[in-house]
């Protein structure tokens, strides 16, 4: 069994026209590969289901110190004054759509349903948090670089294709995806 | 119908080490497993952790046949092999987490705790119909 990211037909992925050529090969991941990395997708899954343990609703209190550690030590400049000003008066918004989000991470990680969306959306929390904490004392910034690495990863191999509900979905989404947008759209994401 | 039965079960028990995983990666080596052995009364300070991986293979095993009785009566099918194997693990939590660990061993389930066992149960069982179809289309 063979599996190809991408939509197009397989046999226009880089496919190789003779000794000469300079296109490379494709590369094919086998059942075992796909397996590991489907492993790989729950366990980084996990990783953000943990992390809803200790911000839980209806208060999000163990978040807001980190909120206050981001406004004081992002390296980006003016996102300080942005969280102070924006973030930390609308905390319990900013709480609920944070954890909603890490919530939607894990269960899209843990299911392997659209799993790509949810890879996608662990990046940009990761970035956020690599934005704000990289640089705030007792962390070590490649914490959060590493989280979005995994994310890039996992956006980048259609992980959910094993062990995950994507496998049923992606065969389904790529016969409508011919004749539906919606259905071509939501293909990038399994 | 046996051969698929036999199948779900190891499945059942595959599937529940990769449950019992879930449960042994946090915050300390395999404190969440103490919670596992909980939900039967089985728990104690030194074997609580093993005796909980354990249930989780040992139930995970019980499920997995009640698994391959379900969908052992229609044809293999993707979808459907998922979703009985979704209703399994929602099953498992009624039963044990809900029936036997609130109702009779009185253990609390706030929203955290609701939370930390259903899901887990859930991705059980999701692994549970995954694995089997897959070994059964390879052995088709």
């Amino acid at each position: 069994m063979r599996i190809f990211s991408s939509a197009r037909d397989p046999g226009s992925i880089g496919q190789a026209v003779g000794p000469a050529s300079s296109v490379s090969s494709p590369i094919i991941l086998g059942e075992g590969s796909l397996v590991v990395l489907a492993v790989v997708r729950l366990l980084v899954g996990l990783l953000w289901f943990q992390q809803l343990f200790w911000k839980l609703p209806p208060n999000f209190t163990g978040l807001h110190s980190y909120v206050v550690k981001e406004s004081q030590y992002t390296f980006l400049p003016g996102y300080g004054s942005f969280i102070q000003h924006v973030f930390l008066p609308n905390f319990l918004l900013l709480g609920a759509f944070t954890w909603t989000a890490e919530l939607l991470v894990a269960l899209t990680l843990l299911f392997g349903v659209f799993s790509r969306f949810g890879a996608l959306l662990s990046i940009v929390l990761a970035l956020q948090l690599y934005v704000g904490l990289a640089y705030a004392p007792g962390e070590w910034y490649w914490t959060y670089g590493m989280l979005v690495l995994l994310g890039i990863v996992l956006a980048a191999v259609p992980t959910g294709r094993r062990l995950g509900v994507d496998q049923w979905l992606e065969p389904r989404l790529k016969a409508a995806a011919q004749t539906n947008r919606l259905a071509r759209f939501l293909h990038w994401f399994v | 119908m046996v051969k698929t039965v036999r199948q779900a079960f190891l499945a059942g028990i595959l599937a529940g080490f990769l449950a019992a995983l879930l449960f042994l990666v946090d915050y300390g080596p395999g404190n969440s497993l103490h919670g596992v052995a909980r939900w039967l009364g089985l728990d104690s300070q030194g074997a609580g952790k093993f005796v909980g991986f354990l249930l989780m293979l040992i139930l995970g095993g019980v499920f997995g046949i009640l698994f391959g009785v379900i969908a052992g009566r229609w044809r293999p099918n993707l979808g459907r092999w998922l979703l009985i194997g979704l209703v399994v693990g929602a099953v498992w939590w009624v039963l044990v987490v809900l029936l036997i660990g609130t109702g009779i061993n009185h253990l609390r389930l706030n929203f955290g705790d609701f939370l930390i066992s259903s899901v887990p149960l859930l991705v059980y069982g999701l692994l549970l119909g995954s694995i089997a179809f897959q070994w059964r289309e390879q052995n088709a």
